[in-house]
């Protein structure tokens, strides 16, 4: 074995280690909260680390299913991701690629503007959206869940898509102009698929902001029916001590569709030659 | 694919025309809660019976988890020119909703209520609910700091149990025969006392003694900590360092009170009426609740939570309406049933819907007996500001082996600008 392929092997094996001491750090917690999540209720709280609790079942996740509530709330999430996750990538990504196609300093400017956009702290703007929100009308309904959708439900992703379609080659833009294709038909039928990828990362990321987005149900939503699933854990991380398994049941059970998204997204990652 | 984008259309459709809001006749109000999900489904049972009562106002139950989740939300939706009907919330924190005008005052509705008048609840709970001579909420629950005991280690002790008129240094005796470490490993395996060390907690202690917690009770400009309350707070801060009967900081973080006192690892707990649902499902040992030891003279603090209206109303009569079911006799009895709440109605208190000799904790009574004794710490905007800092301080006093004369001055020094801003 040569000395280069002696090097490869261990650089191969140093960054295995390092993918599994990372994996550790990540999946522990998760470990450590479903083997929580079997503590039956109404047991008295562990004194000391106690990896597998005494009557451990699976009860607690029997019990959140039969709250009429949660799944509720699991069905509201559901419904406002599937809405505001395609219209806010779709959002972000034309707001991308407009960035991208604009003349370098009109492009630079709004460029500079998403980077501010994306540093304005949120809670400046929770009256704003309330009034915005009371003036159309929408208070008693779960449109203000989604309106984040209307600006490409976060200003990183939006620079995540002008990054992406800058890195095209402009000859590409050429070529499609020449074919006689308008902006939108380029973006469709050459960019987006050229970048199919950073749509995948995107629509991740729009999910995971969307299924654990706390603050836009507590503030703007007046219909209990239209409370979301991170109220309900809110609502469920409140029971005293002898029932936190039913907590961390209802952690894992909310943590589920993340861990599912997060692989998709690895996916996607791993696709592009970032 | 073209069915599901259907039903997703389908869904914001219904969603925006059929929300609370359409208008059929009937008088829709919103009522903001905070609670766990046992207190709110004491609210909601309260609420569904008041629906279910009447036809011409729906009330609508909004609940929060937490309080701080509850002030975000009502002041966000003040300040955007929506907020809700009625709200719930302890006289330690409406202050701040109060001077900023964004209540409407209940007193003339109270006057001409033929459900019931100011005399019928116990004047304890509605004086801290008076705002520049008006009486602007109205409160459901008179609660008080308690001591909650188990029994079986009292008497595996030897210990006497607690009793009406016990002092402090009853408790602390009784705390030092409870603290014991079973194995001689040098880790303490039961702790006599467990108290947080927060100014809620120290304040009844400061008045038991005689001493002042703040220059001017009615329009304070500070703390005010004179010799008896500095004796005082001294005293409670020896409970861990000089005697070491509660948990120490790590202690405390690693397990929490409550949850020490349900492992049977706490002989003694100081607490307001709010831990009885949970303690009710304690079968391994017998426990039961006694009054406050005293100092000097009995003394324990308020804990009272009352609805509030808001200015800004667009259904006041409908509002208060809500207000007379949910505080008369029948709204309640409701919400004493959860057995959270002592209620601020003197008929509903007496009744056996609170002193039910079939519930725990046998000595109930004590929360009444403790009624003529309670005192409420200062009603204005800033308080929750000020009680946020001087947390800090004292818990880092009584973990750290601060010197309470030390910190009455740091106290004071540190919460000038707060009081200098209240209004109340």
């Amino acid at each position: 074995m040569g000395r280069q392929a002696i090097r490869d092997h261990r650089r191969s094996g140093l960054s295995t280690v390092g993918v599994l001491v990372v994996m550790a750090v990540f999946l522990t917690p998760i470990a450590l909260a479903f083997l929580g999540s079997l503590r039956p209720v109404g047991t008295s709280p562990p004194t000391t680390i106690d990896l597998y609790p005494a009557g451990a079942d699976l009860s607690n996740y029997g019990e959140l299913v039969g709250r009429s509530s949660l799944r509720r709330e699991t069905l509201n999430s559901l419904l406002v991701a599937a809405i505001s996750v395609p219209a806010g990538t779709l959002v972000a990504s034309w707001a991308g690629f407009a960035i991208a196609r604009l003349p370098r300093r009109a492009a630079l400017f709004l460029l500079g503007l998403t980077l501010v956009a994306a540093m304005i702290p949120v809670t400046a703007l929770f009256v704003g959206r309330l009034v915005l929100f009371r003036l159309s009308g929408l208070t008693d309904t779960p449109v203000p869940l989604m309106a984040q959708a209307l600006i490409g439900v976060s200003p990183l992703l939006v620079l995540l898509f002008a990054w992406s379609y800058f890195t095209i080659p402009r000859e590409i833009y050429d070529l499609a102009r020449e074919a006689g294709l308008g902006p939108f038909r380029t973006w469709w039928h050459v960019a987006m698929p050229m970048r199919i990828d950073a749509v995948g990362v995107a629509a991740a990321v729009a999910f995971m902001i969307s299924w654990g987005n706390l603050l836009d149900p507590l503030l703007y939503v007046y219909d209990e029916r239209w409370f979301t699933l991170p109220l309900g854990l809110a609502s469920l991380a409140e029971l005293p001590p002898t029932d936190q398994g039913l907590v961390l049941a209802a952690a894992v059970f909310a943590i589920a569709p993340v861990l599912v998204t997060a692989f998709v997204a690895h996916r996607f990652i791993y696709a592009r030659r970032w | 694919m073209r069915r599901g984008v259907a039903l997703v259309l389908v869904f914001v459709v219904t969603a925006v025309g059929c929300g609370p809001g359409s208008d059929d006749g009937v008088t829709r109000i919103t009522v903001m809660v905070a609670g766990d999900p046992e207190e709110i489904d004491a609210y909601r049972a309260v609420v569904d019976t008041f629906d279910r009562s009447q036809e011409a106002v729906d009330a609508e139950l909004l609940p929060f988890a937490e309080r701080d989740d509850l002030i975000l939300r009502l002041s966000t939706s003040i300040a955007g020119g929506q907020p809700p009907d009625l709200f719930l919330m302890n006289y330690r924190y409406y202050g701040q909703f109060a001077a900023r005008g964004a209540l409407e005052a209940v007193e003339p509705y109270l006057r001409d209520s033929a459900a019931f008048s100011s005399e019928e609840f116990f004047d304890t709970a509605m004086t801290p609910f008076e705002w520049d001579g008006e009486q602007m909420c109205l409160p459901q629950n008179v609660s008080s700091l308690v001591v909650y005991y188990n029994a079986d280690l009292f008497e595996a002790a030897g210990v006497a149990l607690p009793k009406d008129g016990w002092t402090w240094d009853d408790m602390v005796g009784a705390a030092e025969g409870l603290t014991r470490d079973d194995d001689g490993d040098g880790t303490t395996d039961v702790y006599g006392l467990g108290v947080d060390p927060e100014i809620i907690r120290i304040a009844p202690f400061v008045w038991s003694n005689g001493g002042t917690l703040v220059d001017d009770e009615a329009s304070p400009t500070g703390f005010s900590f004179d010799a008896r309350a500095v004796i005082a707070m001294q005293r409670f801060f020896d409970l861990r360092t000089v005697q070491g009967v509660t948990p120490t900081d790590e202690e405390a973080e690693s397990e929490d009170l409550e949850s020490r006192f349900i492992n049977g690892g706490l002989a003694m707990l100081m607490e307001s009426r709010r831990v009885v649902p949970t303690f009710r499902a304690i079968d391994a040992f017998a426990w039961d609740v006694a009054g406050l030891p005293s100092l000097g003279s009995p003394a324990s603090i308020l804990h009272s939570d009352a609805y509030c209206m808001t200015a800004g109303s667009d259904h006041k009569d409908a509002a208060w309406s809500f207000m007379e079911f949910a505080l008369g006799p029948e709204g309640q009895r409701i919400a004493s049933e959860a057995g959270r709440t002592v209620p601020s109605l003197r008929s509903v208190a007496t009744s056996d819907a609170f002193l039910d000799p079939d519930a725990l904790p046998s000595h109930a009574q004590v929360f009444l007996d403790q009624i003529p004794r309670l005192r409420a710490v200062p009603v204005i905007s800033t308080w929750p500001e000020i009680e946020d800092t001087a947390n800090g301080l004292l818990e880092e006093a009584f973990y750290g082996g601060g010197q309470a004369v030390e910190v009455a001055v740091e106290l004071a020094s540190q919460t000038r600008d707060q009081f200098a801003r209240a209004e109340g």
